[in-house]
């Protein structure tokens, strides 16, 4: 049984089983100093000898990018509702979206810095901000693509398919029909957010993992800086895993 | 003692539904009248096309008709139009002294098509109740159960579509489309989609259910033995533009089952329409 699971594992993942031996074989034979590159060995017991600090700046993290991918998901959800409603708000609001979404987030910080301020609630707007426009986008091409036989049906109910007065048409047809849009905009999404909390709290935070790597940097605590990166890939790789299953376990009750 | 207490009331609430909807069908409160009806449209720059070129049809209250006719010859156009889907270019249609507009907003007019448009996360019993949640109506729950087994569905109303055969996801879909007791049934080719012996039974079960409670209804086939069986009278449609080339009265003894098939007349009334559908295809210029 123990074996048997083992060898899953084995067969799985034994690509970073071999990039870590690799790892810990390059610091080995060219006999580095911890400070131009940390051993596997050495960052897994910073984690370990540190693991309340770790645990509590990955939990602000976390809750940081979550925070930022809900508050964007609703905002966005909201809007796609009333760009819905009202056409000619997608219309203006649509190329705004795209254009947000090609400025590098390098870019982007600067400004809302010198509007909101350094801080975890500037971090969280920034997340909020960036998350926004692709749940906006997702959701709205959902409600918009209704197949044309449900369409005909509702209006064979005399039910408006359209503006305010599709309310019904809406709440009970469109707003369902988006929702394996909003998961996968969730599934891309999730990641993302994270990231862009990481690069955030890196450049403008007071806590959390991004803030932890520069901090532990600059104090030439290499093993710590590595140990919070490698706890941000781990994290990273959790919520796709998490978002990819409930796409995958809800998707299928989309399909007729 | 309880449940049997239950069953009657339900069943004399069904009966004496059934009886009114019978009343109003001798009073022809569902006369359908189609007059001089066209449909043109336009294509790019200028170039029109007339899908339906002139169709006079009366339809009385109550009376099942069947729409035949060569592939794109405007039988699903005409079907649309009736359905307040499509508006005609010229003349105009009422279905008891109202345009269809008017009975959609009534919710006079049930449709099921070929794709049965279900919704794909709802259960049989929610698409069933959908119709009534559409119109804003407080869903009648005794009468979504009804309809469910009405269609021999009771067993299945939990499940989504994905788990349905595609026979009862059309089950489902006239069971949906009969929701709001509609003075018009309209069937766009509602098992054209299905293999031909699941097509012969669930022609049988329509018959029955039609049967139980005879609302008006205009099906578009393009099965000349599924006009045939079901039909109080088949009309021929020539190729496009679509004109009524052909309007026979089907005089089968209802009800009628499977055993209906076998018998000469049915086979007599098969064959000549099967000529004439062929005769005017024939006499068409090639598409």
């Amino acid at each position: 049984m123990v074996r048997q699971s083992l060898s899953r594992i084995w067969s799985r993942y034994w690509g970073i089983f071999l990039l870590v031996g690799l790892w810990q074989l390059f610091v080995s034979v060219n006999n580095l100093n911890t400070i131009v590159a940390p051993s596997p060995q050495a960052v897994v017991l910073s984690l370990l000898n540190n693991a309340d600090y770790f645990a509590a700046e990955a939990l602000r993290t976390t809750l940081t990018a979550s925070g930022g991918l809900a508050l964007g998901l609703l905002l966005g959800f909201v809007i796609a509702c009333l760009s819905w409603t009202a056409p000619s708000l997608s219309g203006v609001l649509t190329p705004m979206a795209l254009l947000i979404r090609s400025i590098p987030i390098v870019a982007f910080v600067p400004i809302i810095v010198r509007v909101a301020g350094y801080g975890t609630h500037t971090v969280l707007i920034v997340t909020t901000f960036l998350s926004f426009f692709p749940c906006y986008v997702f959701a709205l091409s959902g409600f918009q693509e209704v197949a044309q036989v449900r369409k005909d049906f509702c209006c064979s109910l005399g039910c408006s398919t359209s503006g305010f007065r599709g309310w019904r048409f809406f709440r009970h047809v469109a707003m369902p029909s988006a929702v394996p849009n909003i998961l996968t905009a969730l599934r891309l999404l999730a990641p993302t957010a994270l990231l862009v909390a990481l690069v955030a709290e890196f450049l403008i935070g007071t806590d959390g993992l991004g803030y932890v790597m520069i901090r532990a940097r600059s104090d030439m605590e290499m093993d710590k800086s590595w140990a919070a990166a490698l706890l941000a890939s781990a994290l990273s790789v959790l919520f796709f895993v998490i978002f990819s299953y409930l796409d995958k376990k809800y998707r299928n009750n989309w399909q007729a | 003692m309880m449940s049997n207490l239950h069953d009657v009331i339900r069943l004399e609430g069904f009966l004496s539904r059934q009886e009114v909807c019978m009343e109003a069908g001798n009073q022809s409160t569902s006369d359908i009248v189609l007059e001089g009806v066209r449909k043109r449209f336009e294509l790019a720059k200028g170039q029109v096309i007339d899908a339906v070129e002139h169709v006079d049809l009366n339809i009385a209250g109550g009376e099942f008709i069947a729409l035949i006719g060569p592939s794109g010859c405007g039988k699903s156009t005409l079907l649309r139009m009736v359905a307040g889907l499509e508006t005609p270019s010229h003349g105009q249609i009422k279905i008891a002294g109202q345009t269809p507009n008017e009975c959609i907003k009534q919710q006079k007019l049930g449709i099921a098509m070929q794709e049965h448009g279900l919704m794909p996360w709802l259960s049989a019993w929610d698409n069933i109740a959908l119709p009534f949640r559409l119109a804003g109506l407080p869903v009648d729950i005794d009468r979504v159960h009804e309809l469910l087994a009405l269609v021999g569905l009771d067993e299945f109303a939990n499940a989504l579509p994905k788990q349905l055969s595609g026979g009862m996801k059309q089950r489902v879909s006239i069971a949906r489309a009969l929701a709001l007791e509609p003075q018009v049934l309209i069937l766009d080719e509602p098992f054209g989609a299905l293999d031909a012996v699941t097509r012969r039974l669930m022609n049988n079960e329509l018959q029955r259910i039609w049967s139980r409670k005879p609302t008006t209804t205009i099906l578009v086939t393009h099965s000349v033995e599924e006009a045939v069986f079901l039909a109080d009278r088949v009309c021929l449609m020539s190729p496009r533009p679509g004109r009524l080339a052909l309007v026979e009265p089907i005089t089968l003894e209802r009800p009628r089952s499977l055993e209906t098939m076998q018998t000469a007349e049915f086979r007599n009334l098969l064959a000549k329409l099967t000529a004439a559908l062929d005769e005017v295809c024939m006499s068409a210029p090639a598409q």
